[in-house]
């Protein structure tokens, strides 16, 4: 179930129901939270997670979405790079002259 | 027997299509007084490819370019030779330059916020490298800018009406008379006259096998299944570049992130490309000569020798997108920015969900499922005023054909055009037209509503995504392209489609819509004899013919035949 909605939070606004641009949720008797009618269909663009007036909605990936963590390698700059990666990055931060 | 319910609308102005670009256009529309109605699939709030955010727009600034010595015109150039290669529509693309900064003013009068203190750059803006060899694309906070937009067109006048999703156009004597389409959750054919009709349903997705296995757990929005184009086809409109397609689309995480964090695409400070045994293949100062001196353009290569796809070529894959180190001001741009950009929200939610961090761990990258993508720019031609070949109806955004990579730039300013345009237009028509363009469509929903039992839409999106992968991608040919087209026909007439609520209709209709496109896309491959990277690849054409094919081709129907023109861009 990609959205999971916690139901001692849900004030049944149907806010989620009413932005999803897939059409996701279901919202037959407007005083229960809605259902999930159609989880296959979610495209996880989090419209409702950033939506919901009460934080009562999380997502959920299906196994086959997790992102299997693999430790970062690059770690600090090596010697001699510190400088050119510090400019590259002020340089994309629109910080120019510091 | 149960037959579908119709209800009726009136206006001056339709705009198919809430995403940017028809946001644009309402906005304008209703600005110049006309009688506006914006028909969207879902909900333009937080519909279409900007629905949970964009993070970056291009276009000219003339107080930094001019401090760069790059003049619009050498923008304008920039554009049409390295970024479409040349095929484009030269007056949109310099209408696009010229007017994206205003159009940028406006959302920042309705409410974004496009200005920043740390930025040392003229008016505080955020000003990136992104497709141009200068440095004029904005990265702003641009989360909420459907939102923001809906309200600015409600504000304005214009009547919104919500999960309608536009089947075909209405017609009367060869002009345009409005639209038809079918509600998503009432179940109703919506018929909406009107003197004009701008287009701007997006792009044609859900036409490939998806990489990671689930048919909505795509990187462009599953929702949108080229409508529009099929919509207009129908109706006689010019549809151009429909053969070109990038493979892969792009490089992503199970499609759950765009180009945020990722090195290329909108940039990010600390963002570095490596392979699994952890060499740099994208260092984070590729595109510097002398490190942050000057810029020499992301479409340089890597100055390592290697890409991302070489790397998976010498079995060195998969490839990494490593943002961990930088500065804490570098991190928090990082995440500002990726929570900005479309699904970035979500995103940054899941990587908490499920215990990540770009400090500690670096996001595995793919190479995703073919996309008609902005590069490839399929759809209608038209002219320096959005307008089709059909009087009354214009194009714009993603919709229109000819203007690569013109993105969310190209829907703000080309949904402003065409509202100006269509308002010219509707002030000659004296009467409402009363065009006809239904019957099909109600027929389809009949037929489905009498039905019991049936083929689902899913077996049928199956048998598509199948054909249009298998062929139309890897083995690209006459051959390969004329079989496809045997197999879209075999499916047309024999699946016998059901829909047991509007919703799955709906689907069912999207389905006649895949159809169309696979089939007008797999035509114009056949037609054009060459290839064109990045975007068409044949194995019996392996060669680029720039004398006979340097041009957009357009694909038309005329009564029942199909012809072929060539265009110069
Ligand atoms: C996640 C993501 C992030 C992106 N970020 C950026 C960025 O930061 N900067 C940038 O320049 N570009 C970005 N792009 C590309 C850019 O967002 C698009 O090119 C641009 O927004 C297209 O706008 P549009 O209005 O033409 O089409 P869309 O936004 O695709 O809108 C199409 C609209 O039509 C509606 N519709 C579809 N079919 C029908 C129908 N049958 N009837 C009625 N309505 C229909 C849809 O619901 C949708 O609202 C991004 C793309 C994606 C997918
Ligand atoms: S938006 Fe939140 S509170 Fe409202 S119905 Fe949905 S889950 Fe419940
Ligand atoms: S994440 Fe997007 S598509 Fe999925 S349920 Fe929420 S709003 Fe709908």
């Amino acid at each position: 179930m990609p959205p999971v909605i916690d139901k001692n939070l849900c004030n049944a606004c149907g806010i989620c129901w009413d932005v999803c641009p897939q059409d996701v949720f279901t919202f037959e008797n407007r005083k229960e939270p809605p259902e999930i009618g159609y989880p296959k269909e979610c495209w996880y663009c989090g419209a409702c997670y950033m939506d919901c007036p009460k934080e009562a909605i999380r997502l959920k990936l299906p196994l086959q979405l997790h992102i299997v963590p693999s430790p970062a390698l690059y770690g600090p700059p090596k010697r001699g790079e510190e400088e050119n990666l510090r400019k590259a990055a002020a340089f994309t931060r629109s910080v120019i002259k510091e | 027997m149960a037959k579908i319910e119709k209800e009726e609308y009136t206006c001056n102005i339709c705009v198919v299509g809430g995403g940017i670009a028809g946001c644009s256009a309402a906005i304008r529309a209703g600005e110049l007084n006309d009688n506006v109605i914006l028909v969207d699939k879902s909900n333009p709030e937080r519909s279409g490819c900007a629905g949970s955010g964009i993070d970056h727009i291009w276009g000219y600034f003339p107080e930094v370019q001019k401090q760069e010595g790059v003049s619009l015109d050498d923008l304008v150039e920039d554009h049409i030779q390295n970024v479409a290669r040349g095929l484009a529509n030269r007056e949109i693309v310099r209408y696009i330059a010229e007017t994206s900064f205003q159009r940028i003013l406006d959302l920042e009068r309705y409410g974004a916020r496009i200005r920043y203190e740390d930025s040392t750059l003229p008016g505080k803006l955020r000003l990136q490298y992104q497709l141009h060899k200068c440095r004029n694309t904005l990265h702003f906070d641009g989360r909420d800018i459907k939102r923001i937009m809906t309200k600015a067109a409600k504000r304005n006048g214009a009547k919104i009406l919500s999960r309608v999703m536009v089947t075909d156009l209405l017609l009367e004597n060869g002009q345009i008379a409005g639209v038809v389409g079918y509600g998503t959750r009432d179940g109703k054919l919506h018929i909406i006259r009107s003197r004009s009709v701008i287009m701007a349903c997006g792009r044609p997705n859900r036409l490939y096998k998806p990489y990671n296995g689930m048919p909505f757990a795509i990187r462009m929005p599953p929702a949108l299944t080229g409508d529009g184009k099929a919509a207009m086809f129908r109706a006689g409109v010019e549809l151009i570049n429909m053969e070109f397609l990038s493979i892969p689309g792009r490089w992503s995480s199970k499609n759950l992130i765009r180009g945020g964090g990722l090195p290329r695409g909108s940039f990010q400070p600390p963002g570095i490309g490596l392979n699994a045994l952890g060499e740099v293949i994208r260092p984070r100062t590729h595109e510097f000569e002398d490190y942050g001196e000057k810029w020499r353009g992301c479409f340089t290569p890597f100055g390592t020798g290697k890409t991302f796809q070489s790397e998976l070529d010498a079995g060195r894959g998969p490839i990494y997108a490593d943002m961990s180190w930088g500065s804490e001001e570098d991190q928090e741009y990082m995440k500002w920015a990726v929570s900005q950009e479309g699904l970035g929200t979500a995103f940054l939610h899941l990587m908490e969900e499920y215990g990540l961090d770009f400090r500690k761990h670096k996001i595995e990258i793919w190479p995703i499922e073919p996309e008609h993508s902005a590069f490839a720019a399929c759809g209608p031609i038209v002219d320096s005023h959005c307008s089709t070949n059909i009087a009354g109806l214009y194009a714009a955004g993603d919709e229109a054909g000819g203007t690569p990579q013109s993105v969310v730039p190209g829907a703000l300013t080309m949904g402003y055009l065409a509202a100006e345009s269509a308002s010219e237009h509707s002030k000659k028509i004296a009467g409402l037209p009363m065009g006809k363009g239904e019957e099909e469509v109600e027929e389809f929903c009949n037929q489905i509503l009498a039905r019991k039992g049936g083929d689902s839409w899913e077996d049928a999106q199956q048998f598509i995504q199948n054909v249009m992968t298998d062929y139309n991608i890897e083995y690209r040919s006459e051959t390969m392209a004329q079989r496809g087209i045997e197999y879209l026909e075999y499916l047309k007439n024999t699946m016998q489609l059901k829909g047991e609520n509007p919703h799955e209709i709906t689907h069912c209709l999207e389905i006649r819509n895949l159809i169309e496109c696979g089939q007008i896309i797999l035509r114009s491959t056949i037609e054009r004899k060459e290839s064109r990277p990045p975007c068409l690849k044949r194995k019996d054409y392996p060669h680029q013919d720039d004398n006979n094919w340097f041009c957009f081709l357009g694909q038309k129907k005329i009564g029942d035949n199909i012809v072929f023109e060539k265009h110069k861009p």
